[in-house]
């Protein structure tokens, strides 16, 4: 019988384990309870438990208010569940008290809440008790329009919010909490914000306070162009910034200041103009960059070229999902010889750039390939791979539009292509996976199914994917 | 500078006396040895384990000889994956559960952290998806809640309705 594991071990094991598998580890033995109880219970995982740990106070106030908590809660929990609480979302928790507490008030909309005198005086004494007993390392809250919920003014909130490292907040919440938060929280490790249509007072300092903030995410979804630019400058501790344009101004000026920013995410927008205004950042020089990623909408050509060239060398990682002239893919690999993964587009279907580019970046190991609505050629594509790609190339992933591969796809036999995969030295085995949106059943005959199949015992294929 | 940094073997000797020879950046794998070493310098002394067995440590070895080459792993990295394991990792993880405690338990005191993570996970994966009894029964563990315990337990770690 193998001995027993001891906490700190049988924990690390835990944290690998979703929220369903922990709560099975809770009803293993009081051994595995007690340890496992922590994790599950970073987050509030049932309302009524969390009403049940509420000081004696707490409760009769509670119940002169109407509430009353579950007969069970005669019994005292088996455990002081708040104190493990590492993780609040307000939101969700102001949706429970309505929904768990207040049934009868479930129609009305959320703003109303702030003058309703019973959500107050429960959430209240809710809130007294979170801010009180946790220490947090997240914290999310988005309610929008200014909402002043009692959340926050509790003795022991120094104490709870100070080693907060991760923050995911809307733009527009009640001032005070922005100020609350810039003297409280110096130790945000990233921070997210999602933009409604205004922008409340205090954001821009909770920002500039920050001393070891890593990664910035702002989602400027509902700001509008014509609002005034939020943020005076950003502090250069950051290593990531992705930012999502919608329809508002890119701070260009702020950005090209972030002399350590390792990895830089753009969803830029044409709408505003965003492809175009990079011409701003064409210049500016990222010593750090590792990773720069164009989700959707790729800049200009002519400005994105002049930003390989002075920030391609270091690069491990570039996405470049929209770009529409393919002559680009010729210039990736003068400028970026260091890349390991490349997702690029292939809008007038010419492979041909792919042999340049595997020339050219002999670090590459996987690569996505996007293709418009052009015929390719699969065999000609695999005979690129297999004849050029560099030595530690595995990976590739072909995305294709909808008129996709002529009907004879894949009608040849696999197998000489596989071969010479297979005496590559050294043979990585490759991972290949092929997709589309097209109505066409193009299925790999029984016999190539059968060389796949071969070739993967031999080691040569990990996965060879189509879904068409 | 002195030339080319010269490989020294390291001895290390396990719970019942046996000895083994590695080389340093092997044994360097294991962080409570680095920190030793650096505090020793040259030695030819054996370190003894008392806590690890001679097969365990065996193990071990072969682990770090195999990874010597593998980088730093990063410290900051939240995400806690159970499906990225290797195949020669997955290989050296098919030992029976005794063994496997006893490596989960020798990483832990020896300080590698990847192969206390390789370990954790293939623990981590013989518990996904199982029932409390199924874990009972794989793990050997005897069930000492009493029954009004095991449902307040249930009780008040169950889900409702958007929790």
């Amino acid at each position: 019988m193998p001995r027993n594991l001891p906490a700190d071990c049988l924990n690390e094991i835990f944290e690998y384990l979703e929220d369903d598998d922990l709560q099975s580890c809770l009803l293993v033995s009081r051994f595995w309870c007690e340890t496992s109880v922590q994790i599950f219970w970073r987050e509030i995982q049932n309302f009524n438990t969390l009403l049940i740990c509420l000081p004696n106070n707490s409760k009769t106030i509670l119940s002169e208010n109407g509430v009353t908590i579950s007969a069970s809660a005669s019994r005292p929990p088996l455990f002081h569940y708040t104190v493990f609480i590492k993780s609040l979302w307000i939101d969700e928790i102001c949706q429970s008290i309505i929904r768990f507490i207040l049934p009868i008030y479930h129609h009305i909309n959320m703003e109303d809440f702030e003058k309703n005198q019973h959500f107050i005086v429960i959430a209240r004494e809710i809130f007294k008790m979170l801010m009180n007993q946790t220490s947090l390392k997240h914290l999310c809250f988005f309610t929008r329009k200014n909402l002043n919920l009692p959340c926050f003014n509790y003795p022991g909130e120094d104490d709870c919010l100070r080693d907060l490292t991760e923050l995911k907040c809307g733009s527009d919440l009640y001032p005070d909490i922005f100020y609350k938060l810039s003297q409280l929280c110096h130790n945000l490790r990233s921070l997210k914000i999602i933009f409604g249509n205004s922008v409340s007072n205090g954001l821009s300092e909770l920002v500039s306070v920050q001393k070891h903030i890593k990664c910035l995410e702002l989602n400027f979804c509902d700001l509008w162009a014509n609002k005034s630019q939020p943020f005076t400058n950003f502090p250069n501790t950051l290593t990531k910034l992705c930012i999502s344009q919608g329809r508002y101004r890119i701070p260009w000026s702020l950005i090209s200041k972030l002399s350590n920013l390792q990895e830089l995410s753009l969803a830029l927008s044409n709408e505003i103009g965003g492809l175009k205004d990079f011409k701003k950042l064409q210049h500016s020089v990222f010593p750090q960059l590792q990773i720069l990623k164009f989700e959707s909408g790729c800049p200009d050509g002519e400005y994105l070229i002049k930003f390989l060239e002075n920030n391609g060398k270091n690069l491990n990682d570039l996405i470049l999902c929209k770009i529409i002239d393919g002559t680009l893919n010729l210039d990736i690999g003068k400028f970026c010889p260091n890349l390991r993964s490349l997702c690029t587009a292939f809008p007038d279907g010419d492979i041909k750039s792919l042999k340049v580019i595997f020339n050219a970046c002999q670090q590459l190991e996987t690569m996505k390939m996007i293709f418009g609505d052009f015929l390719v050629n699969e065999r000609e594509l695999l005979e690129i791979v297999v004849e050029f790609s560099p030595k530690k190339f595995y990976n590739l992933s072909v995305y294709l539009g909808v008129l996709v591969f002529p009907e004879t796809t894949f009608q040849w036999g696999l197998r000489s292509i596989l071969e010479r995969w297979a005496n590559r030295k050294p043979c990585i085995p490759l991972s290949l996976s092929i997709k589309s949106n097209s109505k066409m059943d193009i299925k790999l005959s029984k016999s190539n199914i059968k060389i796949i199949e071969e070739f993967k015992k031999l080691g040569a294929i990990k996965k060879f994917k189509i879904k068409i | 500078m002195t030339g080319a940094p010269e490989q020294r073997n390291v001895k290390l000797t396990s719970s019942e006396g046996t000895e083994f020879k590695v080389e340093r950046d092997v044994a360097e794998k294991s962080v409570l040895l680095k920190n030793m070493l650096e505090d020793v310098g040259e030695s030819d002394m054996a370190i003894p384990l008392p806590n690890v067995t001679g097969p365990i440590l065996q193990k071990v070895i072969e682990y770090c000889i195999h990874h010597r080459d593998d980088p730093v792993p990063a410290h900051d990295d939240d995400t806690k994956k159970t499906d990225d394991i290797d195949d020669w990792d997955a290989e050296f993880c098919k030992v029976d559960q005794g063994t496997l405690y006893e490596l989960i338990l020798a990483s832990n005191y020896l300080d590698i952290k990847p192969l206390l993570d390789l370990t954790c996970k293939t623990v981590a994966n013989m518990i996904k998806g199982k029932s409390p009894e199924e874990i009972r029964k794989t793990f050997n563990i005897a069930n000492d809640f009493t029954p009004e315990e095991e449902e307040q337990v249930r009780r008040e770690n169950e889900w409702c309705e958007g929790r």
